[in-house]
């Protein structure tokens, strides 16, 4: 068992470390410092994994804090802070910890985890599949525990209010790892009577798993925020020492189950997406996301009247939107009713529960720079982009006809349209909710500024729609296959965010919100242009397959 | 037609893969590409095909007054070993759309059921998406475009090989037949097809490219001859001399 974890974490490191190498060759300017033959060299290997191994080290401790500082701690921080009368934060951290660690138990759970490592031990390497997975998880188990235990015991130190006793500091830890074997357990269990695991993506599990999840959540937290307080101490602790017994329980049948595996190797086949099965290739989950739920499924040929008017580009995409639709379409209007509805409620909270409306109406404007934060995330730009690539460009770049200007260009015109327009489903209800709002909190004297609501969210909106498309004709960041994206992409994608979030968080944009409008709507229009003629130009040579 | 590479040379990192490969091929003949694993017969044809950037060299056509003129996409045709088609269409969807793009392009075409009659797929598969058509069929939809498009320069890598046998032969028929007005050269592993399908046979090894002149050598010979000269680094090493 030793054997076969030193085995497969050294496979692991040499993975990771690999991995980081070729990431750092895609850099522009490391490529020149970094050969070709970089993976020989051991004095560059034994610097990277000195890395690798802090990363290891550190992955004991940093997931935990960030955990529990933004869960916990937190909260119990802002609920107890001029509490009146004072709040302990313990009993709440008590009973958000409680309830978190269920939820993690299916969630952060690695026994069964899809991995490239675990493909290439157990099915390239023919790794013992128990031996693998068990000794893999024992290790995950002591890092949990050694992890929980010291950062529990630092924020017990260091947040004054929580004083959890040294013997909860010793229990919490082994609770959760004792929730994680049970869990460990009921899978397995689980398995065998429906041949899959227990999980969102299993047929008719998905809305169970997220109704559990939801009840876990409000029970975690709606306890210390409406009564400021958790189960009491003595009964969560029964309960974790119940866990901690039941864990050591399920371990022993864990250490002899024999499905390890049947389990791993459909883990492996669904992490595949279908027609990668033959490359063998197992896609991380950003090529996943790009080949999102793949083709809609319906007869084909009940489409031919459908489109029977289409002709040409036209048609190719309009075929595209249809067979995707699930992940085009749907999405975009489904966000687009929940906008239109949050809308009309903040509009009737507005008109009818009183003081609201004067409150808002004094700051509606301001909420303009939030909104190209707001924008930023509900547009489908990127996701719709890889759609492309990996369900159409992928493929159909491998023909000379496909790479003629007048094609790239045709088809991005009318893929241009197309985002256009589904981007503005959502965009819609925002622009039309807002001046709405502000409307019915009692409105203003100047009509010009419901108008340049309106224009400046429509022209965020077009704007996100022309940046995605034409950065993905211009960078094409994709490789076939590998998940890697471009340098420059990244670097673009990245500003985009920084800029968005900028224009949120700066005050002056947000007291001057008209004037952020104003400069909103000429910035699109001119980096609309700009951008389209610089696709117009260059996408013939840049819009290629990386190979 | 005559289709000229000269002296292309590529490398990645500090491997030098095509040291200077240089040959001119005939319109009328298909030409088998051998070479062993990893000799760059792939990144010849990527660097044909522009889907790489070469470090060096150039492919032109000359034709037979001897004006020469530059490569471009729409006289290269390459089918790949893998058949890649755009999953979410139909078989006549991918027809149609083609057609309507290339409209002009192509001499007396048909319409799509016509195309699909002439390399056997069956009526029931037509209005199937592509993604559920076997690795055959795909193979031959990817085959039927290209031969539609009609390039002056066809490039086929590995064919034939996921093919069943009666359309192995039907494929092998096809490409004899329109081979007179076409400069056709296929990479392939398998001697018999080398020495059963194709007019000349050329070599890539440690680089460059060299013809197997067969002069009077029986099949059994030749075949001999082929696989001395892959095996033989010395040979290559001083055409790479003579390069240099």
């Amino acid at each position: 068992m030793i054997d076969a974890f030193l085995i497969s974490f050294r496979l692991r490191i040499e993975c990771r470390v690999n991995g980081t190498l070729r990431v750092l060759r895609h850099v522009p300017l490391l490529k020149r410092l970094l050969p070709g033959d970089v993976y020989a060299k051991s004095w560059i290997k034994v610097i990277v994994m000195v890395f690798a191994g802090f990363g290891e080290l550190f992955s004991f401790f940093f997931g935990k804090i960030i955990y529990l500082g933004l869960m916990i701690a937190l909260p119990c921080i802002l609920l107890t802070k001029d509490a009146v009368p004072a709040r302990p934060a313990g009993p709440m951290a008590l009973n958000i910890f409680f309830f978190l660690t269920l939820i993690g138990a299916f969630l952060r759970n690695t026994l069964f985890d899809p991995s490239d490592e675990m493909s290439y031990a157990v099915f390239l390497m023919r790794m013992d599949a128990r031996k693998y997975a068990l000794s893999n998880y024992i290790y995950f188990l002591i890092k949990t525990l050694l992890g929980f235990i010291i950062v529990i015991g630092l924020f017990n130190a260091l947040i004054p209010g929580l004083s959890l006793s040294p013997l909860l500091v010793l229990l919490l830890p082994l609770y959760n790892a004792g929730a994680k074997i049970c869990a460990s357990a009921f899978q397995i269990w689980f398995f065998r009577r429906r041949g899959a695991l227990f999980s969102g993506d299993t047929e008719g599990m998905g809305k169970l798993m997220l109704a559990i999840i939801l009840l876990l959540l409000l029970a975690a937290y709606v306890p210390a925020i409406a009564f400021g307080r958790g189960i009491p101490a003595s009964f969560a602790a029964a309960f974790c020492v119940v866990f901690v017994l039941g864990g050591a329980a399920c371990m022993v049948f864990l250490l002899h189950a024999g499905d390890y595996r049947r389990i791993l190797k459909s883990v492996e086949l669904k992490n595949r997406p279908s027609g990668e099965a033959e490359k063998g290739a197992v896609l991380n989950k950003a090529v996943k996301e790009g080949m999102l739920q793949k083709i809609s499924e319906d007869a084909p040929s009940s489409d031919a009247e459908r489109f029977a008017g289409k002709r040409g580009f036209a048609y190719f995409n309009a075929l595209f939107v249809r067979r995707h639709r699930k992940l085009l379409t749907r999405a975009a209007s489904r966000l687009a009713v929940i906008l239109a509805v949050l809308m009309v409620l903040a509009a009737a909270a507005c008109r009818f529960v009183p003081g609201v409306g004067a409150e808002i109406n004094g700051r509606i404007l301001g909420f303009l720079p939030i909104f190209l934060f707001v924008l930023y995330f509900i547009n489908r730009g990127e996701t719709i982009t890889q759609a492309m690539f990996f369900n159409c460009d992928s493929s159909m770049m491998n023909y000379n006809f496909y790479r003629r200007p007048d094609v790239i260009l045709g088809i991005f015109t009318e893929r241009l349209k197309t985002l256009v327009k589904i981007n503005l489903m959502p965009s819609g209800a925002v622009a039309i909710g807002l001046p709405l709002i502000y409307f019915a909190s009692g409105g203003t004297e100047r009509p010009a500024e419901y108008l340049i609501m309106f224009v400046t969210v429509i022209a965020m909106s077009v704007f996100f729609s022309v940046h995605y498309l034409a950065m993905y004709y211009l960078l094409q960041p994709y490789t076939e296959g590998l998940a890697q994206k471009g340098v420059a992409y990244r670097i673009v994608m990245t500003l985009t965010y920084a800029v968005c979030y900028a224009c949120m968080q700066i005050k002056a944009l947000r007291e001057n919100a008209l004037l952020f409008g104003i400069i909103v709507c000429v910035f699109a229009v001119v980096y609309a242009a700009v951008a389209l003629a610089l696709t117009y130009k260059l996408a013939p040579k840049t819009f290629r397959l990386r190979r | 037609m005559r289709l000229t590479a000269e002296d292309i040379r590529m490398s990645f990192d500090k491997k030098e893969v095509l040291k200077g490969a240089s040959f001119t091929f005939e319109q009328g003949k298909i030409y088998a590409l051998l070479g062993r694993n990893g000799a760059g017969k792939t990144t010849f044809f990527n660097c044909l095909n522009e889907d790489l950037k070469m470090d060096s060299g150039s492919f032109f056509l000359l034709d037979d007054n001897g004006q020469s003129r530059s490569i471009t996409p729409d006289d290269v045709g390459y089918v790949l070993s893998t058949p890649v088609v755009p999953e979410f269409l139909t078989a006549r969807e991918l027809l149609k759309f083609f057609l309507e793009i290339n409209e002009g392009k192509i001499e007396h075409p048909l319409s799509p059921d016509r195309y699909l009659d002439s390399v056997q797929i069956d009526p029931d598969d037509r209005s199937k998406l592509l993604r559920d058509f076997s690795h055959g069929m795909k193979n031959k939809m990817q085959m039927l475009l290209n031969l539609i498009a009609d390039p002056l320069v066809l490039l086929l890598d590995e064919p034939l090989t996921s093919l069943d046998v009666v359309a192995q032969d039907e494929m092998k028929t096809l490409l004899k037949s329109r081979k007179a007005e076409h400069i056709t050269i296929l990479s392939t592993h398998i001697m018999e097809l080398a020495l059963d399908m194709c007019d000349e046979i050329v070599i890539l090894h440690n680089g460059v490219l060299s013809l197997m002149d067969r002069g009077q050598l029986g099949s059994e010979e030749y075949k001999a001859s082929i696989i001395a000269a892959l095996k033989d680094d010395r040979a290559a090493g001083d055409a790479e001399a003579q390069h240099d």
